[in-house]
């Protein structure tokens, strides 16, 4: 058993056992079990954790509130008018000082549900199933010390920012958080995950996220990966919709040595509909890897998966989406769209954009390109005086397009494209240009 | 609708066309596989030390390797000791010298295929290589094809007169360890084709062959090598119809092109062996290893598939383009009705610069059938300004198939370009109404819809095989609207 | 001829892909000039104006250009631009995600920034870029939209005219800027090409029909052929190509 197995597991028998215990050991059995993925896993073909499962992983220290507060601000702010919910190297910040409840919403914090309710509790706390895919999620089950339930009863306004904030301990860290959204029918929301680290030692963040939309209630949903650049991130989304819900999701990775991010979709009422965004930039040594799949298993529902990905220097950018279409799910209509812009000669991108289709009532499609920014469109620029530099960061802007005017939040719009823009060359510029 | 229902299902009841068995005594090795096995291949062959040597390390490598389950079939585990591993059909003679000399019984068992032999060679100027069972009968135009210079001959009569050739290309496209079943070929393949073309010559006739697979329990392994020299062309038909039979045979071929310096390989398929029932009994196991090298410079291979048969097709024709504005392309048809399921599709390997590569793939399911299109781009990081297009697109019929399409881009140089479309749909009702309202036949209708959707692939096959090709798929599909 | 010249090409020899397309190209183009370069399709026009523009696919094999006294050819593209030069695209690229609106205002300011001239602000751009459009009879909704996405194809060329009529160029060479237009959107696209005739630039239109020349009335008339000029003359040419066609020109280079 490698090291992180073992660490894992140690970690699991040192903390005082709660009112979640045993599902807790049976998730780290079954994960135990499974071992961490490899490259011999269809969806971690791309991605080796080798260097990884070398290490020994220590619990994330729980770091004082005010402490954490400084290295807590996030650039996403400005896109909420309140205060944003903080979890703290996996533990929820909901006492002094926590933003007071809006008419709407309700927050709580899961280590107070598990002590208060752990069966109400555990009745929603996704299963995760045996797939390669779904390993990481076996071991937050098994490690997660706390996270935020959160509630919309009603249309609320104001986008909910939840800020998770990873600090590393003296070693290797490994931070366990999870996060339960749950909406009464005909409730809408926002709701952004801004996930920072801050510099030192190398952390883990294992993090799961399950969205649960009733009937005819809607979501736009946010994670922003901004880790630091030893910060490994792997991160669960579950998402699991109703009867005429709405879903739109955007992914954002922009930080972090290593982001994986999975989503799983499960449009489970008829005209459900879910459209996910990725916009992933694998700049300097950077590895992305997004694992998408949105199974359609009712009739009438719709999906659509559109990925921008960039890989730079060493980066290299993964974007493996899947539409699924169980037998039964007439009507079903499906689209994907995943373009790489690959800059450098050492970068990589890997598209595997799938189709699993089980009906006939179906229209499903995807189109996918790889390549680098189109000459004609550079000529053109040029040939009206637009220099090189300029010409470039505004192809590579406007290759990014699609996903950006999707964002229906103009505050979170507006501050992952000023992020997005210190990525780029000529971000002056670029910040003229919008 | 269901009076509809009814009618497909009573078109889709048509048997099998090509199902009898010839009763023909064959010379058969007994069930089972071992070294002693292998070696006894060798020797009926005749061959050369370093055939045998070659034979006995893919058999010692086979035994270490485990069959793939990655691909989206099933089927009950193959007992690789209860297949026979060769067997060839008796004649008075060692080879027939002339049409006059084959077996009158095998020569009947062509004219119940469909395929008069003689004639067809004659008028259509069509070389034919006849492969039954395993070992080739009737090879024809051998005067015209040796005044060109074109060596066509079965691989044992190749590995007899032109050992050297062989030795030096066998395998180095397709290693022994590449696969699973690619290992089991080289191990124990049977017999299969044999062609060269000396540098700067065209091919004078399209070069073909038919196979069969008859006696029960064999399998057939054939070993197929084509060799381009610079400047050469070529182009190669391979076609395929099997009798009925319960039980599951093996196929497990492996073909190997090698293109040199501005050469050009052709290479067209017609897959129609026996598919199973309509309850899903019986059927070939179709595991094949199809791979093109682009060796040199401005080369090009192209594959042209139609697949309408099989139990199981497990085949993904391939092109390693190496040398500097090589070309490769893949046409596909894959058709999967009743029970089969079709694992298939292509894998474009760009190592030189300016290598170009387009796939276009029309998958069919019908009845109970799983078809999939699994296929690789990769462009590795010298390959500067490589180009690939993909167009995969799967057409429904019936509510209990499936139809799969996994594509892999993995490009490592940002000067590449790829592009990947699909699309999966049912087949267009609107379309069907409209044919039926002009008075057109249902059956007619789907032909027609159906024969659209494939022509990209169509127009890619020389002129009589797009006939065949389109009668299987009438055949195949008649009336398989749900 | 008036002035001196604004663009003088001599002996201009260019191949794409180890194609010998331009094969000794000599012109002289004087200011406040109108030229007409005609020729049947594949003759190496388009190629002119690409090697102008300054376009990497193609290889200048030998000769030379000047622009108002630069070399030309040592210039890129960005440079060519912004001292004065404007191709008129024959196929016009879309660019979707990039503003119409933003790239004009990014182009005139690259190019009145190398002539030591005060950037136009936000203001004062749109003041300008409203007239002209009205000029060309567009339609506003245009400035907000990606650079000619979704634009049929005569609406391309309009906004090419308009591109040339906000950037002022010394020379603007405009690549079959006529094909594909009804007779209606011609007489725009005209309009707007003499508005910007004066003393101080010049024009060329490379062309395949003589129905433009019928609106922009041209002072020189070339025929180019098999990658040169093969003869020349005044707009009386022009008539002449339109009912005897390029084969006697062709067949008298021959004899």
């Amino acid at each position: 058993m490698s090291s992180a197995l073992q660490s894992f597991e140690a970690a699991l028998r040192a903390r005082p056992p709660d009112r979640l215990a045993a599902m807790r050991a049976e998730s780290m059995r079954r994960f135990l079990e499974l071992g961490l993925p490899n490259t011999g896993d269809e969806t971690w073909r791309y991605t080796n954790l080798r260097g990884l499962a070398a290490k020994p992983y220590v619990d994330a220290p729980r770091i004082a509130a005010g402490a954490a507060v400084d290295a807590a601000a996030s650039w996403l702010a400005a896109a909420s008018t309140a205060a944003p919910v903080r979890i703290v190297n996996g533990f929820a910040e909901l006492g002094d000082g926590a933003p007071p409840e809006r008419p709407g919403v309700t927050v709580r914090s899961l280590r107070s549900l598990a002590a208060q309710d752990p069966e109400w509790l555990l009745e929603r706390i996704a299963p995760a199933a045996d797939t390669d895919e779904e390993r990481w999620a076996l071991l937050n089950r098994a490690l997660f010390v706390d996270g935020i339930y959160l509630r919309i009863d009603s249309p609320v306004e104001d986008p909910i920012l939840i800020v998770h904030l990873a600090l590393p301990g003296g070693a290797d860290t490994a931070v366990h958080s999870r996060v339960i959204i749950e909406t009464a029918p005909g409730a809408t929301a926002t709701v952004i995950e801004h996930h920072i680290g801050s510099n030192g030692a190398a952390v883990l963040a294992n993090s799961a996220t399950q969205i649960e939309l009733a009937a005819d209630s809607s979501v736009e949903h946010y994670r922003v990966f901004a880790g630091n650049d030893t910060m490994t991130h792997i991160d669960a989304l579950t998402v699991r919709q109703a009867r005429g819900s709405r879903c739109r999701q955007f992914t954002i990775a922009l930080g972090g040595a290593l982001v994986r991010a999975d989503l799983r979709a499960k449009l489970d009422g008829p005209g459900a509909a879910h459209d996910s965004h990725s916009l992933l930039v694998g700049h300097g040594s950077r590895h992305v890897d997004c694992v998408a799949t949105v199974l359609h298993a009712s009739p009438q529902a719709t999906s659509t998966q559109t990925s921008r990905a960039i890989a730079s220097g060493t980066g290299r950018v993964v974007f493996n989406s899947k539409v699924v279409v169980a037998a039964g799910a007439a009507g079903t209509q499906s689209n994907q769209s995943a373009r790489g812009l690959l800059l450098s000669p050492t970068a990589e991108i890997d598209t595997r954009p799938q189709l699993e289709i089980h009906a006939d009532d179906v229209k499903c499609a995807h189109g996918a390109t790889t390549g680098r920014l189109d000459p004609d469109m550079m000529f053109y620029l040029l040939s009206r005086g637009i220099d090189r530099a300029a010409a470039q960061s505004l192809l590579i802007y406007a290759f990014l397009d699609d996903v950006l005017t999707g964002m229906s939040s103009p505050a979170a719009r507006s501050a992952i494209e000023n992020a997005l823009i210190a990525e780029l060359p000529d971000a002056d510029l670029l910040r003229e240009f919008r | 609708m269901s009076s509809k229902s009814q009618e497909i299902e009573a078109v889709l009841g048509q048997k099998y066309r090509h199902g009898f068995v010839t009763d023909i005594e064959s010379d058969s090795l007994p069930p089972g596989l071992d070294e002693s096995v292998v070696a006894a291949i060798s020797r009926r062959k005749q061959e050369p030390q370093f055939l045998l040597d070659w034979r006995l390390k893919a058999f010692r490598h086979w035994r270490t390797m485990r069959e793939p389950a990655w691909a989206s079939v099933r089927y009950k585990p193959i007992d690789y000791q209860d297949i026979s591993y060769y067997s060839a059909p008796r004649a008075p003679t060692d080879a027939p010298k002339s049409l006059d000399e084959v077996d009158p019984k095998l020569l009947a068992t062509y004219e119940k295929l469909g395929i008069p032999l003689h004639e067809r060679a004659r008028l259509a100027g069509v070389a034919v290589d006849a492969v039954f069972d395993s070992v080739s009968v009737a090879t024809t135009f051998k005067d015209k094809l040796a005044k060109a210079g074109v060596i066509f001959c079965s691989f044992s009569e190749a590995v007899r007169n032109h050992p050297e050739l062989i030795e030096r290309h066998l395998g180095t496209v397709v290693p022994i360890q590449d696969n699973f079943f690619a290992a089991l070929n080289s191990a124990v393949f049977s017999d299969g084709s044999f062609v060269y073309v000396p540098p700067g010559v065209r091919c004078p006739m399209e070069l073909s062959t038919y196979f069969r697979i008859n006696a029960a329990k064999t399998g057939q392994f054939e070993r197929t090598l084509i060799i381009a020299a610079e400047g050469a062309s070529v182009s190669y038909l391979e076609g395929c119809t099997a009798p009925m039979r319960d039980e599951n045979q093996l196929h497990a071929a492996v073909v190997e092109l090698i293109a040199l310096d501005d050469a050009q390989i052709k290479y067209s398929t017609v897959q129609n062996w026996y598919p199973g029932d309509e309850n899903g009994v019986g059927g070939i196991y179709n595991f094949v290893t199809k791979r093109g090298e682009c060796r040199g410079r401005n080369a090009k291979i192209s594959w042209t598939q139609v697949e309408t048969g099989s139990a199981i097709t497990w085949k993904y024709p391939s092109c390693v383009l190496k040398g500097e504005n090589s070309v490769g392309e893949f046409y596909s048809v894959a058709v999967a009705n009743n029970f089969q399921q079709a694992d298939t599709g292509t894998k474009m390997i760009h190592i030189g610069r300016n290598t170009k590569s387009t796939i276009v793939a029309k998958g069919i399911s019908a009845g109970h059938a799983t078809n999939t299109y699994r296929g690789l781009v990769k462009i590795l990081p010298g390959a500067d300004g490589a180009r690939n297009f993909t167009q995969c697109d799967s057409l429904l019929m019936g509510s209990r198939c499936a139809a799969h399409t996994f594509p892999y881009m993995e490009v490592r140089n940002p000067g590449a370009t790829v592009e990947h479309e699909a699309s999966t749909s049912k087949i267009g009702e609107d379309q069907l109404f409209y044919c039926l309202q002009r008075g057109v036949s249902a059956e007619d209708a789907v032909n027609m819809i159906v024969s659209g959707f494939c022509k990209a692939v169509f127009k890619e096959l020389p002129m009589e095989f797009a006939v065949e090709a389109q009668n299987l798929l009438s055949v195949s599909l008649e009336g398989a609207v749900g | 001829m008036p002035g001196k010249n604004v663009l003088t090409i001599s002996k201009l020899r260019a191949s794409v892909a180890g194609k010998s397309i331009l094969k000794g190209v000599d012109l002289q183009i004087g200011a406040g000039e109108v030229h007409a370069i005609m020729g049947p399709n594949g003759s190496g026009k388009s190629t002119l104006a690409q090697v102008l523009a300054g376009r990497e696919d193609y290889e200048v094999e030998g000769g030379g250009v000047t622009f108002d006294g630069q070399d030309l050819l040592a210039m890129r593209p960005e440079e060519r631009a912004r001292a004065g030069f404007f191709l008129g695209f024959q196929y016009p690229v879309e660019i979707p995600g990039v503003n119409n609106a933003y790239l004009l205002k990014a182009a005139l300011n690259a190019k009145r920034k190398r002539a030591g001239m005060p950037e136009v602000d936000a203001y004062e751009f749109l003041a300008l870029i409203k007239a002209k459009m009205k000029f060309m009879q567009m339609n506003e909704a245009f400035l907000s939209r990606g650079v000619n996405e979704g634009f049929s194809g005569g609406e391309k060329k309009r906004n090419e005219i308009l591109q040339m009529l906000v950037l002022e160029p010394r020379l603007a060479v405009l690549d079959e800027t006529d094909s594909g237009l009804d007779i209606d959107a011609l007489k725009v696209v005209a309009k707007g090409v003499n508005s910007l005739r004066g003393p101080d630039r010049s024009i060329v239109l490379i062309t395949h029909y003589q129905r433009l020349l019928d609106y922009i009335e041209p002072d020189h008339v070339h025929v180019f052929s098999d990658g040169r000029i093969l003869k020349s003359g005044d707009k009386s040419l022009a008539r002449e190509l339109e009912s005897r066609g390029y084969d006697w020109i062709q067949e008298g280079r021959v004899a």
